[in-house]
This record gives structure tokens, sequence and C-alpha cells, in this order.
């Protein structure tokens, strides 16, 4: 797989399990601050009044509810003031004198919003003690007892009482412990600890027919504990509120609940919510947090709507609800599905098997993290050894790019250079944003520009082009002969040039000294021949001047004879235009001329050969053979050339022959067709030149003659290689050399 | 035909052949070209027509100089007037002392050829009136005795009747009536006359 397409699938599955993780999570309900705050709210000053201690837990818990509520709503904890009035630990008359008077101070100038009481205690000291100096703030009573009857005012007071689910926790303990048979009743003395024992009697009256009711009350505290530690495990212990006990003592009901829990052999339900978490299982509990919550809200309210509109109510009612310590019902090994719908359990622990789900998603979640770390690494490390070694390939290539001698580029079809090596800025001299700045083609020379754009079209075309060749200006105003390599890509052109000047200029100047050599030995060849060729002159010129000479003879007679002046001119002209032709061929073999190629007819250069020769031939004494094949197909070659080959070769039969008795000595020309190649052999009768290496007589400088250069051999034989040819030579069975060459056929197409 | 003194012509090459016959009969000279010395040897040997001879010295087969050879050796003679291409010392030197009337580099100038050709039919003349008269001196002396032949060799060294008697052993009245006898059949009046035709035959 792709490495890209790999990162978006692996992308998609982190989001995957990030979203069923976060669904599946423990974190659910994150909080988050509830309502707008209200500006006017946030002047307003609420004064919290407890009857007791501070550390009471239900005034920590109240205090929690309405405190968070209060402040999640705006109202800074600089307006909200909390009193503790320790009226319980200080009954006496002059401690209410000296706190009414600390009120006063603290609060008498000060614009108070609403008074919140708790426990009837600090209802009375507002109503009563303090009603000249918060004579018209609006009171909310929280834990009223129940029936409490208000003091006659004309305030409008919201009352709440604490309403204990006695019942509901009692049918809660019943249902938990099925099978008990005793139930242990902790109570107190206190006001509100006698009210609720009398309605607990009065609703647990119908039990008492089958189960034993035991009512501590009238016990110290001390004495219910060891009570209670003899009480059998099926039994209920059922703590109401103690806050007094019969020697006076005060207690929370936090404290009431962990010495129970202590000594206890059998469950303990309780009433208040402060005590869950301190021992007790738990039952149909009063809440401290969540009345102080409603009344914050309640609060709120009265600040917002003013304290007479209808909507705010008399009476704030706060219901029980179910809740249970989770580390109790397992202690007591009480069945959690035996609890009422809705149930809060606190302090759960969570099992392994609870946890299943969690542990799956987490472990599957965990392994497929650590899958896709795994995987991130590995690709991260296959994608920086790819990476390194791409830099390093690059940086490999970029050093050939620049170091080469070569000419590399990257163009654009547009005609514009895109990328260039320092070998051209050597090459042709410019810098390379001077190259880059025009197209390239006007770098290129003018007779090649058409074959250029033609060979770029092709290029865009067929994707490729090798040895293109054509000339590029340099900087000086001199060309360079540059040979393309390329190959396309879209519109992207990536191109290689040879700079070829040097090797041309060097095969040029080889060619150049090849054709000096050959016409140097032409030269000499024809020096050798002199006095042959002036015979061959000095025929036809002494023909004509005879003729002449005889015409004007002719001319001088009274009635000349006009028929035979006519044939006197005719033979005239017939004998210049053969001394010409002498001259011409002459000429010829000693032009300096470069390579031309033709077609050739082989018999009629040795036709040709031989008339220069005829002289050399008769001064020799030498008779010379043709055997030509007339059907003998055109050859593919230069024709000064050719001519010097069989030149070269017939002079040599005649030389080879110099010792030979006049009358014996004869050349013999042949042609003909052989293995589809023009075979030409020269044949003599003469010494024969071979002695060992038939290929030696090839080599500069070999000679037998004692004048000459030993040139003409090795000439010839070059030329004929320059023909794609062959020449070699072997002695005659008879005596004498024959020397041989072939050449290719011209085809069709070159004839 | 058989009288008539002929120019002839030796030469390979077919248009120098026929322009130079062209020329001498412009000169008013009867001329016969022939392509190879060979073929004019046969030719002449057959019917040795006074005249003179044009000849080239290269020539393919029998070339210029071993034909001239040829007919140096041969009793009736011919004047030859080389011609040639090359005009190379060596060769003309050789053809010259053999006793050729010229040699002509080509081209030439026609007067110089038509010159040389004049001279060669005088010499030709003259060498064919030589050899007439050898043949006459000859003939006489064919007519001669022995004894009377001793007497002619001994009378052309110019001794005298008596010496000569004394040489041959015989009376000089003998010797006087001997060398009547050769001026008679001799045909000469003089010992001036006898020593010339002498000297013709060799002697």
């Amino acid at each position: 797989m792709p490495p890209v397409r790999l990162k978006r699938w692996m992308k998609l599955f982190l989001i995957l399990c990030f979203i069923i993780l976060r669904c599946n999570g423990p974190y659910v309900g994150v909080a988050h601050a509830q309502g707008q705050p209200q500006t006017d709210l946030e002047t307003k000053t609420i004064l919290v009044l407890h009857a007791f201690e501070a550390n009471v837990p239900v005034f920590v818990e109240t205090d929690k509810g309405l405190s968070t509520t209060l402040e999640s709503n705006g109202i800074s904890g600089l307006n909200q003031f909390f009193e503790s009035l320790n009226l319980r630990r200080n009954p006496s008359p002059e401690y209410r004198k000296l706190l009414v008077e600390q009120m006063r101070m603290q609060y008498g100038r000060r614009k108070l919003d609403v008074i919140v009481t708790m426990w009837p205690e600090a209802l009375e000291f507002v109503l009563k003690d303090c009603r000249d100096i918060f004579p018209d703030v609006p009171i909310l009573a929280l834990y009223l007892p129940e029936g409490f009857g208000l003091p006659k005012t004309n305030r409008r007071i919201i009352e709440h009482s604490t309403k204990t689910d006695i019942l509901g926790t009692f049918e809660i303990a019943l249902k938990l412990v099925p099978g008990a048979k005793r139930v242990y009743v902790v109570s107190g003395i206190h006001e509100v600890d006698k009210m609720i024992e009398n309605r607990a009697r009065r609703e647990l009256n119908r039990w008492e027919t089958r189960l034993e009711f035991h009512y501590l009350s009238q016990m110290s505290f001390e004495d219910m504990l060891a009570t209670i530690s003899t009480a059998p495990p099926d039994s209920i212990i059922l703590a109401l509120v103690l806050a007094q006990d019969i020697t006076g003592t005060s207690f929370t009901s936090v404290k009431v609940a962990q010495k129970l829990s202590q000594v206890s052999k059998a469950p303990v339900f309780g009433l208040l919510g402060a005590a869950l978490g301190y021992g007790i299982v738990g039952g149909s509990l009063i809440s401290f947090e969540a009345i102080g919550a409603k009344a914050g809200e309640l609060v709120l309210q009265i600040l917002r709507d003013s304290f007479s509109s209808p909507s705010v109510p008399n009476i704030l009612d706060v219901p029980p609800a179910p809740m249970f310590d989770w580390r109790q019902l397992k202690r007591w090994n009480l069945s959690e599905s035996a609890l009422p719908k809705g149930s809060i359990v606190v302090n759960r622990e969570f099992t392994f098997w609870d946890l299943k789900n969690y542990i799956i998603g987490a472990l599957a979640f965990t392994l497929v993290q650590s899958l896709m770390i795994l995987m991130l690494l590995a690709q991260k490390h296959r994608r920086q050894s790819a990476e390194e070694s791409l830099r390093q390939k690059r940086e490999e290539l970029d050093q050939f790019f620049n170091v080469t001698l070569d000419l590399l580029c990257i163009a654009n079809t547009a005609g514009y250079f895109l990328r260039l090596n320092p070998a051209w800025e050597k090459v042709l001299g410019y810098s390379r944003e001077e190259l880059m700045a025009d197209r390239f083609f006007d770098f290129v020379h003018p007779d090649d520009l058409a074959s250029t754009q033609e060979a770029v079209s092709k290029l865009v075309a067929q994707g490729e082009l090798i040895h293109f060749e054509n000339r590029y200006r340099c900087k000086d105003g001199s060309y360079r002969f540059l040979n393309w390599t390329a190959a396309s890509v879209g519109e992207i052109i990536y191109a290689a040039a040879r700079d070829m000047t040097e090797r041309l200029e060097v095969e040029t100047e080889a060619r150049q000294r090849r054709e000096e050599l050959a016409h140097l030995a032409r030269v000499a060849m024809m020096g050798e021949l002199t006095a042959s060729l002036a015979h061959e002159i000095n025929q036809p010129l002494s023909a004509i001047m005879s003729n002449a000479q005889a015409a004007k003879r002719y001319l001088n007679a009274p009635t000349p004879d006009m028929g035979e002046l006519k044939d006197i001119i005719n033979d005239i002209v017939k004998e210049d235009t053969r001394a010409g032709e002498v001259v011409n061929r002459l000429r010829e073999l000693l032009k300096k001329g470069k390579t031309e190629f033709e077609s050739l007819d082989l018999n009629l250069i040795f036709k040709e050969v031989v008339g220069l020769l005829h002289s050399d031939a008769v001064i020799r004494d030498v008779k010379i053979d043709f055997e030509l094949d007339p059907l003998l197909p055109l050859v593919r070659g230069d024709r000064i050339q050719l001519q010097q080959v069989a030149l070269n070769l017939v002079m040599n039969a005649f030389e080879a022959m110099n010792e030979s008795p006049r009358g014996e000595r004869w050349v013999q020309i042949r042609t003909g067709l052989k293995d589809s190649q023009v075979l030409a052999a020269i044949a003599d009768n003469g010494t024969g030149v071979i002695t060992g290496d038939a290929e030696k007589v090839f080599q500069p400088f070999y000679t037998t003659k004692t004048q000459g250069l030993g040139m003409g051999l090795s000439i010839s034989r070059s030329i004929i290689i320059r023909h794609q040819g062959r020449i070699w030579a072997e002695n005659n069975p008879g005596g004498g050399t024959t020397f041989y060459f072939s050449l290719r056929v011209a085809t069709d197409e070159q004839v | 035909m058989k009288e008539y003194t002929t120019v002839f012509v030796v030469d390979d090459d077919a248009a120098v052949r026929k322009s130079l016959v062209r020329l001498l009969k412009s000169a008013d000279y009867i001329a016969e070209s022939f392509a190879s010395a060979d073929e004019f040897l046969e030719c002449w040997k057959k019917n040795p027509v006074p005249g003179c001879v044009l000849l080239d010295i290269q020539m393919p087969g029998l070339d210029g100089l071993q034909l001239q050879d040829k007919l140096q050796n041969s009793t009736d003679g011919i004047p030859i007037i080389f011609i040639t291409g090359h005009g190379d010392i060596p060769s003309s030197v050789k053809a010259m002392k053999a006793g050729a009337v010229d040699f002509f580099p080509k081209p030439f100038n026609d007067e110089d050829l038509l010159q040389a050709i004049r001279e060669a039919i005088h010499r030709d003349h003259q060498a064919r009136n030589d050899r007439a008269g050898r043949t006459a001196v000859a003939e006489r002396f064919s007519t001669l005795t022995p004894r009377e032949r001793e007497v002619l060799e001994l009378v052309v060294r110019g001794m005298l009747n008596k010496h000569i008697a004394a040489a041959l052993g015989a009376s000089e009245k003998t010797i006087k009536i001997h060398r009547g006898r050769v001026m008679e059949k001799m045909r000469v009046r003089s010992v001036a006359d006898l020593v010339r035709a002498a000297d013709k035959i060799g002697i």
C-alpha cells in the first residue's frame, strides 16, 4: 500500500477509536456552567446563619450545595457570608447579646438581600434577637422540624423542613435484609431526635408483630454501641437522628455512623446523606448538599423575581433519595439488585467484570494504538530511510550533474531551460542565468534551427530522441557541435548533449591528412608517369599539327579540296578533344579533392587508367589484357581515389616486370562479380613481390623498388578500407603476382 | 606504283598516321602508312620502292630502333626519319648513330620534316645509284680471270709493272698484257678510275 493511502486510513481509524472511547469512556457528563450570570445578581449579598458549629456535617454539606449553585450563577463568594452561631454550645443570654451586637456591627450597615437560616435556633435568633438589625430581609429557613410552629411575625418566611423518610429507609432495609428478625433503632433526646423517633415508632408499628424492635434512645451512646455490638447478624440497625444523647453529649451524624459501623455485626441504615460513606449502608436519605443546591436555586429565584412574586413558593421541599454505600453493600453481602430503581450508589469500586467493556475497549484501544504506533514508527523509519536514501541519491545525482563534462539540462516544451549544469558555462561561455533568460532555440545556429524545431516536435511526440546534432552559439560568437540525446515527460524535456566540436575537428583533420597523403601519392605517381603522359598528349598534338599544316598546304592550291579540308578539321577537333581528356584526367588526379561518393563503373575506371598508362606500357613493352565483365554492377565510391588504386596497382605490375625479358611482359586486368561483391584482379608475370607475409606489402614504406616511397599500396589499402572493401595479394602459380580488391555493389537507391 | 618514290609512315597511333599521310600528300608525296614495324617490313621487302620511312620509335612489338637494325642489315636499305613523342636523348643518339636521316620530337614543324624527307629521298636516290654502280663494277670484275684479279689488286695498290711481274713470277710483258685486259674488261681508262671501281666493290 502506498504510504499516502496508509496514512489516510490510519488517521480515519484513530478518529473512529477516539469517538468510540469518548462514548463508552468514564468521562461522561463533563460539567459546564449553567445559565447566564445576571449582571444584577453580582451585587446581591446573602447571609447564611448556622445554628451551631460550622463543622457540623449538615452545615458543611448544605453550604457546599448552596455556595456552588450561587457562584455558578454569578454571585461571588465575596458576597456570601457564613456565620455559625454556636448557640448549642453557648446557651447563655449574655452570649446571645454579644452575638447580636456582633451581628449589628458586622451587618448593620450592609444591605443584605436574603438570609438563609439553618436549624430552628438560627431562625429564632434572626426573628427575635435581630429583628431590628435585619427587619425586612427575606428569610429562607432551612431544617425546621416537622410541625414547627413559626413565631408570630408579619415577615414572609419560606420554610423548609427536613422530612426524613423513615418508612422508605426501613422498607429498603427489609428488602436488603429479607431474613431480619430484629431492628435496633438508634436515636437521641434532642427535640429533633425525639420528634423523629416518635414518628418512627408510629410508622414502624405495623412490623412490631413480626420483628423485634429495640429503641435505644434512653441509653448513653456508649451503651448503645455495646448493645449494638451484641446484635446478631440478622438484625437491622436503623440510625435515626442522634444530635444529643441522654448524657447531653452532642453528636454528628457522621460520628454516629462511624461508631455504629465499627461495632455492628449487622448492616446499619440511616436517614441522612451526610452519614453516607461513614459506615451506613444507606437508605432513603436526606442529602444536605442537594438541599443546599435547591436552596441556592430558590435564593436565585427570590433575587430575580422579587420576594413577593407569586412564583416563589412558601415551602421548599426537597424529597429524600435512595442512596447507598457500595462498600457497605459488599461488606454485608447485600444484593444490589434489591435496591430501588434510580438508587445512587457511592464509593463504587469497580470489579473487572464491571470494567470488562472498558477493559476490552481499553485493551483493544491499547492494542490498536500500539499497532498504529508501531506502524507509524515503522512508516516513519521507512520514510526516514527512504528520505535518507533519496537524499543520498539526489546528492549523488547532483554530484554527477555538476561534474559531468556533458551538457545536461531540463527544459520545457515552450523552449526555455529550467535547469542547467555547470558544463554549459564552460562549453558555451554564458552564465546559466543568461542561458535561461532566452529560448534555447535562440542559441541554435540559423542553419540548424529548422531541424532543431523538428527534432523537438519529434521528441515531444515520441518521448525520446537520440543522436541529434546541431550547433550552439557560444558567447564569443563561435559555434560548438552538440550531439543530443533527450527524453520528454509531459512538457518537461530532459536532455544531454556532448560537445563534438573537437572530435569533429580531429576527424576532419585526419580526413584532410589522409586526403593530402593520397594526393601526394598521386602527384608522385604522376611524376613517374611524366614521360608517358607527355607522349599521350604529344600524340594528339602531333596529329593536330600535321593536319593543320596539311590544310594550310591544301588551301594554297588553286582549287582546294573542300571535302578533304572538312575531314581535316574534324580530325583536328577529335584530336584536340583527345588531348583535352588526357589533361583533364591528369588534372583530376592531381587535384586535392574532397572525398565524394558516386556510383561508378569499375571497368571504365580501369580503361581510363590504362589510357594514361598506354605510353608507359609501350615503352616498357608490356602487353595489357582486359578480361572485364560487361555486366559488372556499379560500385559506390570516390572516382579519383579508385582511379588512384587502379593506377597504383597497374603501375606496380609494370614495375614488377622490369627484369622480365621484353616481349614476355603482360598484365591482365580482370573484373567480375563474386559473392555479391565487385572483384577486381590485376595480375602480372613479373618477379613476384610477395616473400612471406602477403600483408607486409601493404605496410607503409614497404618497397622493393629502388625508387618510390613505398606508400602506394598502403594508401590504396586505406582507400579501399574506407570504401568498406578489401584488398589483398597472392603469388601466381606460374610466377608473378595478382592483386585483388573487392567493393560493395551500389544499392539501387544509390544508383 | 612500283617505280614511284614513296614515303612510308609507321606509327601505332592511327591519328598520327593519318595526319602524317595527309601532310605528305599535301606536299605531293606518295605516302603509305603502317600500324607496326612488322607490317611495314613485310610489305617493303616484297616491294622495296625508293623513298624513305617516317618511323615512331615507341611502338608495341618491333620498335623503331629494332626496325632500323633490320633495315641496315638488309642489302636494300631505306633512309629513316625518326619521330617520337618523347624526345629522349639516349634513343635519339642511338638512332642517329645508326644512320637515321633525322630525329623529330612530336609535334614537329612541317617544313623541317619535309626538308628531312627531301634529304632522305635524295640519300635513297644516291644510295640506289651507288648500289647500281657497284653492281656493274662487280659484274665486270666477275669476268676477270684469277690472274687478272691478282694483277688488278696489285695495280690498285700502286705497284709498277716490273714489281708486279716480280711478285707474280711473270715477265713484265705478260703483266702488261694482263693489265691491258683488266683495264678493258673493267671499262676504265686510267688507273685512277680502276682504283675507284675497285673501291666500290671493297677491294
